[in-house]
């Protein structure tokens, strides 16, 4: 065994380790950034992931069709078997009409809150080890985003970019631990601290606690942002499944069902700027 | 002097297998979990790979293949990048020192590598960050289960590179 912590081998691990090691305490300490063996790999990586997960979403789209009976839509698949200069022609047409209302409905959001500024992506890639369903989304820091910018679909927030590479960004969802936000039961106002935990995320759902024992929150009612911390005011997060009291009856918790499937996301926006921009950064977790 | 033959066609080869279990491991192409067990392709892979490979085969094939990883998990500067390299030259070495080169050695091989990975990976980012419910529910329901089903897939991946290794030789 001694000859082996003398042999060169050895030394290639241990010197290559050690480099990683440095590596990672870096990024650890500048925070918000891939590390640049991953920065650079993933931006190679980026252009197939992307192609893949269209042709899986497009092959998703054909066989949920046929199993979900939708006749108009095997009929249509048929038709374009015959005529494929029209099959392609409507492809494109259809892909327009949802860019449009995909659009739309963030007009909506852009109205309501002239001071957003929005980089529209799509995602590329899963992180199949978190439980907590983190993705990776096709822009980074040369398309204008950074560590810590909000993501919404027009269905509410999804979650806030961890990680930013130049074409690639890490983005960690309202079910991680990662999260803390502060967030207000829209109907009372009541407000609390929203944060995922591993026993809800298996369920879809994350936690608002430190809710007051004397608030009036009750099942069905709309969680949203209420400006504190890294996310603007006003962005709907989800509504309210069951309500509970903590270990030590100081106070009361609620499940909160996030209005985005996020099992089904596809594109999402980052809000790249806003009033009030800058506030207290998420706790350092996983 | 005897000199070491080169595969630049199995060379390729090898690289567009690492390339398409990469990508189908980061994409949303098919989902092959059973329940919360999701098994993470390129341990195996890796594992068949360094039981026929050399030293430096089996340090550059974790190094790459763990960046890749790491350019798309949540919370992970070099993780992969570190473990994937010590797990594949550890293969190496316990291929070489410790194993016979059959099967049954790389069956116990892959499930000892699976089982490492997630180990670390539970504490690095569960246990010490986690509460204890929540990263005791984590290696009970998340990483033991996708530790042995990662293991299963030594089998397509074992014959595949014992191919390769007659092709070599021959």
């Amino acid at each position: 065994m001694r000859f082996f912590f003398r042999s060169k081998q050895f030394k290639i691990i241990l010197s290559i380790t050690l480099g990683l090691i440095i590596i990672s305490v870096t990024c650890f300490f500048v925070g918000g950034r891939l590390s640049p063996q991953a920065d650079i790999l993933g931006t190679a990586a980026a252009p197939f992931r992307a192609a893949l997960t269209a042709a899986s979403n497009g092959i998703k789209d054909f066989v949920s069709a046929y199993t979900e009976g939708n006749e108009a839509l095997i009929k249509n698949a048929e038709l374009e078997n015959e005529i494929s200069e029209l099959r392609k022609q409507l492809a494109d047409y259809e892909k327009v009409l949802g860019e449009n209302e995909f659009y739309k409905n963030y007009l909506d959001i852009k109205d309501s809150n002239p001071d957003f500024a929005f980089c529209p992506a799509t995602l590329i890639s899963r992180d199949k080890n978190d439980p907590y369903l983190g993705f990776v989304i096709n822009k980074g820091s040369t398309d204008g985003i950074s560590a810590n910018d909000p993501v919404i679909t027009e269905a509410g927030l999804v979650g806030y970019i961890t990680a930013v590479g130049l074409t690639t960004s890490k983005v960690a969802t309202v079910l991680s631990p990662d999260i803390t936000l502060g967030a207000l039961d829209n109907r009372t106002n009541d407000s609390g601290v929203l944060t995922g935990t591993l026993e809800l995320a298996e369920s879809g759902e994350t936690r608002l606690y430190n809710l007051s024992r004397s608030c009036s929150v009750a099942v069905g009612d709309y969680v949203i942002t209420s400006g504190e911390g890294i996310f603007p005011s006003g962005l709907l997060v989800g509504s309210i499944q069951s309500i509970g009291s903590d270990e030590y009856n100081i106070s009361i918790y609620a499940a909160v069902k996030p209005f985005v499937d996020l099992n089904e996301i596809r594109s999402v926006m980052v809000i790249t700027d806003f009033d009030g921009k800058g506030g207290l950064k998420p706790e350092k977790g996983k | 002097m005897l000199q070491k033959k080169r595969h630049p066609v199995l060379f390729t080869v090898n690289i567009l297998i690492f390339a398409a279990i990469i990508i189908f491991q980061t994409s949303e192409i098919i989902d092959i979990g059973i329940k919360n067990a999701e098994p993470m392709l390129i341990l195996p892979l890796l594992t068949a790979y360094s039981f026929f490979s050399d030293f430096k085969g089996a340090l550059w094939a974790g190094l790459i293949s763990g960046a890749f990883i790491d350019s798309v998990s949540q919370g992970a500067y070099c993780f992969n990048t570190a473990v994937l390299m010590l797990l594949s030259v550890l293969v190496y070495f316990m291929s070489n020192n410790l194993f016979n080169k059959n099967i049954s050695s790389a069956i116990v091989l892959a499930l000892l590598i699976s089982a490492l990975y997630y180990v670390l990976l539970w504490f690095f980012f569960y246990c010490i960050h986690t509460d204890l419910k929540g990263s005791a529910a984590f290696l009970l329901k998340y990483a033991l289960p996708s530790a042995v089903y990662s293991a299963v897939f030594i089998f397509p991946f074992y014959f595949l590179y014992k191919y390769f290794k007659n092709l070599r030789e021959h």
